[in-house]
């Protein structure tokens, strides 16, 4: 059976996550440093593994912050790793940890190393507000100033355009090739496939649902966090008490006047940080270990910047082809619930053979998704998506309800601000 | 670097022990390396300083300048030899010391050659008086340089010119701040302060800019010679600055400690005074100071705690392999728990507290980040090593990741029913070699073992309140605790920064048991119609930090009273005054309810005297004086020292004296309770507990091993 990673096998053994909390929350004062050093250090903890053991840490994020260069160093000599331990901190935009994993599994399955510890750290509230330019040259030139009258003059060049501070969370969601912001990416596809404000609105309540339905299968992914005033062990997203009218009345954010995306049926901006660790399969059992999964294939892709929504229908043929599988074989499906329209439209994309033709020079259509399949446990739009974390955020839920469920195959997909899809394969060791 | 060695090889034959002292020279500058070859420390001995000096005397013409470096890896020179001091008696001995080095450091002073003290390491005393005495210093950018004058620590004052040479060399009034505290600081600060006049960077190149700089002073383009500047401070003003100090030191001291007064008068008195005649005023006060009992007693105080530095844990103090601890756990977030907890993490351990209470946790982690937090205000760290070392932290609620745990402190609440079900649940939870410890203060190290998968390894570890603070922990071996385990949780105490003290199991331990006869005495005290305020100040004025009935408010009544019963519970013979049972009101439980003996401000701070507590007792009034009370006291403290030796309880003597001070703030210039016993003459305690005895006093029934050592004419101490 052809597959992408056939040297040695990669397995997960453990993962962890901490809650996820909409940005300005109740973890907003946490620096992502310390999110990702309290999952990292919970997860050596429950999983036993010696520290030395770990040859490689790598871990996503989107919004370095300016005071921790390479945020992943600093989370492994946090967690109480040995300064000889490697670590690296990548970036794919929203699918940063699937890349975190995947890199990850790419060494694995080569030989070079045997164990690592992956994830994602993201703290959206942590995203600075920046100066204009213009103020920032100002700001130079008054360092440099020696005398009054050079003060003077350099703070007359001062214009009223300088105050507005620019956005690092704005700028960070608008595409810099097509200017589009990502709600504006995902009204195109609502257009494009004529996804109605009702169909969004409800796939927005069932992600609800579903999500305080299973709040204990949630809750056994998550350790908590303790900050200066609460004990933090909960996702906040999930809305018992979320219903049709409610979402209803919600106004559309990106397009105010024919648009159909709302706050209500997209994701929030989120905080949290997610930790897994990855073993050769042959260490794993040298070490005692019983895998949870086998990480089976992976694959990514582009498309249109401007349909990024639909990157899961570009990279999952690929996976599924480098493991052999249909999309039929899926027990189980994450796709990343970044707006209701945009996994509504993957969706459809799916299952048109119009689209595989035109869009994946493929002769059928990629499969149908059965919604009984999909984000059983909730998704993006009740739990958040912490953009620099959520790519394993998607593989651990997947691998905990593979689990659960005793399923053979899973896919985790997710859209990527850029044009791009990320797809992972897991198959159950049990 | 190839060493010219130009100067002949100095051997002096008659000390087969080795140089302490050796000479290189190179091109006009030689090079004086300390190096003690029998010790890691350099220190200013008699063979030292004679070696220093015949090596200054036969140094060749040519040589122009001198570098004094030390050769270990974190020490310049660590001081006079103390040992040395011990030995010496009379204050013609101590004056014969201070003469051999303040004639060589004058030497140097006058010498035309230039001298330069390079510091890289410890740098105390002697070795700053030393480094005074050279024209520059230069003093290496590392953790472990630090420059002080702590004599005034030992009750006495520097001897070798650094009351002299210091307020000359950087001022009056930061001279003061160094000598009378005797506090040590970093090279940076000492840079600050014109302590040294250059800083290296990178320590091991210290050598060669010590070199560079003896070359360019040379070449001429800095003065040879360090000229001694002027006193520049009015004598007006130095007065008022002595005034204002004198009334700070007298309340620091409460006039316990003669040392820092002296060192005022004295810097006072011979700042603007010619050098020599200045020194020769030093040499007249040191003497002085360093006869007293006081000095002695600090000292041997010094030694204790080099001694425990020393030792293993294991019973005659081998050094066999033992397991370390890399990851501990801390079972209650309470007080107790959080504040070891804190401790742990703060030393770099991975530590785990766990609390089946959220609240609890959020509490237990807000303590120990407040004393990181005021870490960072006093700028002892930094912001980033503040983060690392909060995150060695992590919190359970779920009990889950202890299975790698390496030692496991429970610090729940003091019941045995509780600790019997802790200790059993998690027993099952820990790895096969994991060691138990408790935190109990007053239950049987040996009955909770029997909970534990291994008795073994369980052992007990009482940490005193606030465990950031106190020093002591007593480390309580059960009849089955092995040795391995204790040495383990010896050598992590350690780690810890505190200074353990190994007890037999038994009720109250040491430290506790050795207050109740103190506390209870208060009590009876207090019964025969002193009052509160008197008898608290009459052990405040001998010198201890606080009196029996505020240690009880801050203890709590509720928590005394329960000590005591179980004490007595636990066969102590412990009698308490009938009233006993009335202290235990609701609402005045002390310091905690805001009312106990005392009034409390919500801050915590004492006002009056809470007449309603006197008035419950019935006074038989005998009128006491005060004298008597401060006796009484003692001599139950210090005849129940004697219990404690009978029983083996601890292995010698010191060890009590050493607890007492560090966990029980006995007044440390005493030198302990032992010591004291030593120096009021046993056969006089003896005598006064026999009279208290036949007034029908049968607490004061003194110890056998008393009235033993007074039949067979011995001391305490052999």
């Amino acid at each position: 059976m052809p597959t992408s990673l056939q040297h040695n096998e990669v397995v997960i053994v453990e993962g962890f996550r901490t809650p996820f909390v909409k940005a300005m929350g109740e973890l907003a004062e946490e620096h992502p440093a310390h999110l990702g050093s309290t999952v990292f250090k919970e997860l050596l903890y429950r999983s036993k593994l010696p520290p030395s053991e770990v040859d490689e840490v790598i871990i996503g994020n989107v919004g370095n912050p300016s005071d921790t260069a390479n945020i992943s160093r600093v989370i492994a000599l946090r967690t109480g790793l040995d300064e000889s331990i490697s670590a690296l901190t990548v970036q794919r935009n929203c699918a940063s940890a699937l890349e975190s994993v995947t890199s990850a599994a790419y060494r694995i399955n080569s030989g070079l190393i045997d164990v690592a510890l992956v994830g994602g750290v993201e703290s959206m509230s942590g995203y600075p507000l920046l100066f204009s330019k213009g103020l920032v040259r100002v700001m130079l030139d008054m360092m440099k100033a020696k005398t009054l009258s050079q003060k003077l003059k350099t703070l007359l060049k001062i214009r009223l355009k300088y105050l507005k501070p620019r956005m690092a969370v704005v700028e960070g969601l608008t595409d810099p090739f097509v200017g589009l912001n990502m709600g504006q990416t995902a009204e195109v596809l609502s257009r494009e496939f004529g996804i109605s404000r009702e169909r969004q609105d409800q796939f927005a309540l069932e992600s609800h649902k579903k999500a305080c339905k299973n709040r204990s299968h949630l809750a056994e992914e998550i350790v908590p966090v303790l900050t200066d005033k609460n004990f933090v062990d909960q996702d906040i997203g999930p809305r018992e008490d979320q219903s049709m009218e409610k979402l209803g009345k919600l106004r559309p954010y990106f397009d105010r006047r024919y648009g159909t995306v709302t706050v209500g049926n997209a994701c929030p901006v989120t905080d949290g940080a997610v930790a897994l660790l990855l073993m050769s399969r042959k260490k794993a059992e040298s070490l005692g270990y019983k895998a949870q999964a086998v990480i089976k294939s992976f694959a990514y892709a582009g498309c249109s910047p401007s349909r990024m929504g639909l990157g899961p229908v570009f990279s999952s043929p690929i996976a599924l082809k480098r493991a052999g599988l249909t999309l039929k074989d899926m027990d189980l499906i994450e796709i990343n619930e970044a707006f209701a329209s945009q996994v509504l439209a993957c969706q459809e994309a799916f299952s048109s053979k119009k689209f595989a033709k035109e869009n994946l020079d493929m002769d059928q259509a990629v499969g149908e998704i059965d919604p009984e399949k999909l984000n059983v446990n909730g998704g993006a739009i009740a739990l958040g998506h912490p953009v620099g974390a959520t790519g394993s955020r998607l593989v651990l839920t997947l691998m905990k309800e593979m689990k659960r469920r005793k399923s053979k195959y899973g896919l985790a997909t997710l859209c990527v601000g850029g044009g791009q899809g990320g797809a992972l394969i897991l198959e159950n060791t049990h | 670097m190839c060493w010219r060695r130009t100067g002949r090889s100095f051997n002096f034959g008659e000390h087969s022990l080795g140089n302490m002292v050796n000479v290189k020279i190179k091109d006009l500058v030689a090079f004086i390396e300390w190096d003690d070859p029998n010790s890691s420390a350099n220190v200013l001995s008699e063979k030292s300083l004679s070696d220093f000096s015949k090596i200054l005397d036969e140094l060749p013409e040519s040589v122009q300048a001198v570098i004094l470096i030390s050769k270990k890896p974190s020490i310049f020179i660590a001081g006079a030899d103390l040992k040395e001091i011990q030995t010496l008696k009379t204050t013609e001995e101590f004056a014969g010391k201070i003469q051999q080095g303040q004639k060589i450091l004058l030497k140097m002073e006058k010498s035309s050659r230039t001298f330069i003290s390079a510091i890289h390491g410890a740098c105390l005393g002697g070795g700053t008086e030393l480094a005074l005495a050279c024209d520059y210093r230069i003093a290496s950018l590392h953790h472990s340089t630090n420059i002080g004058l702590p004599e005034v620590q030992l009750g006495f004052i520097p001897g070798f010119g650094g009351t002299v040479r210091l307020p000359r060399l950087i001022g009056f009034i930061k001279a003061l701040d160094l000598i009378l505290t005797g506090k040590t600081i970093p090279a940076k600060k000492a840079h600050k302060l014109g302590l040294v006049d250059e800083i290296e960077g990178i320590p091991s190149l210290l050598s060669e800019s010590a070199e560079k700089l003896a070359r360019s002073i040379l070449k001429g383009t800095r003065p040879r010679k360090r000229k001694i500047s002027a006193p520049n401070l009015p004598s007006l003003l130095r007065a008022v600055i002595v005034f204002i100090t004198k009334r700070g030191i007298l309340k620091k001291t409460k006039g316990f400690y003669p040392a820092p007064l002296k060192a005022l008068k004295l810097m006072h008195k011979t700042y603007s005074w010619p050098v020599e005649k200045a020194l020769a005023e030093e040499e007249k006060v040191f003497c002085e100071l360093a006869v007293t009992e006081i000095s002695r007693n600090l000292i041997r105080l010094f030694f204790m705690t080099e001694e425990i530095k020393k030792q293993t844990g294991f019973p005659s103090n081998e050094s066999k392999k033992n397991p370390h601890v890399s990851r501990t756990a801390v079972l209650g977030a309470g007080v107790m728990g959080s504040g070891i907890a804190y401790v742990c993490a703060d030393k770099g351990f991975e530590t785990r507290l766990f609390d089946v209470n959220k609240d609890q946790l959020l509490k237990g982690r807000k303590q120990a980040y407040s004393l990181w937090q005021k870490q960072l205000n006093r700028r002892k760290i930094d912001k980033f090593e503040k983060e690392m070392r909060q995150s060695k932290m992590s919190y359970s609620l779920d009990g889950k990741g202890f299975e790698t745990t390496d030692l496991m402190i429970e610090a729940v609440v003091e019941n045995m029913d509780v600790k019997k079900q802790v200790i059993e649940s998690w027993s099952k939870r820990l790895k096969e070699d994991a060691v138990f410890a408790s935190n109990t203060s007053s239950l049987s190290v040996t009955k909770m073992s029997k909970f534990y998968k291994d008795p073994s390894r369980f052992i007990g570890l009482h940490f005193f309140n606030p465990v950031y603070k106190m020093p002591l922990v007593e480390i309580i071996k059960g009849d089955q605790t092995s040795d391995e385990t204790t040495a383990l949780v010896f050598q992590f105490t350690k780690k810890l920064g505190k200074k353990p003290v190994i007890v037999k199991d038994s009720p109250g331990f040491l430290v506790n048991r050795l207050l109740m006869p103190w506390l209870t005495e208060a009590l009876y005290l207090l019964e025969e119609g002193l009052s509160v305020r008197t008898i608290d100040q009459t052990f405040t004025k001998w010198g201890f930090p606080m009196g029996p009935f505020r240690l009880m408010d801050e203890v709590g009544l509720d928590v005394c009273v329960q000590v005591i019963k179980s004490f007595i519970e636990q066969g102590l013979k412990l009698s308490v005054p009938n009233f006993v049972d009335k202290l235990v009101v609701s609402e005045s439980l002390g310091k905690k309810t805001g009312l106990g003996f005392y009034h409390y401000t919500s801050q915590g701070q004492s006002r009056a005297v809470n007449k309603a507590m006197e008035n419950l007792i019935e006074i038989q009034s005998r009128s006491l004086d005060t004298e008597t009370a401060l006796k009484r006291g003692l001599y139950r403290m210090i005849n129940e020292c004697a219990f404690v030796l009978e029983e083996e309880i601890v292995s010698k003597p010191q060890t009590i004296d050493f607890a007492m001070i560090m966990g029980a703030g006995f007044p440390p210039f005493y030198g302990g309770p032992l010591r004291c016993a030593e120096k009021e003459g046993i056969s006089n305690i003896i005598k006064d507990l026999e009279t208290w005895c036949d007034q029908g006093l049968e607490r004061f029934k003194p110890a056998d091993l008393l009235t033993k050592l007074v039949s067979d004419n011995q001391s305490l101490y052999k």
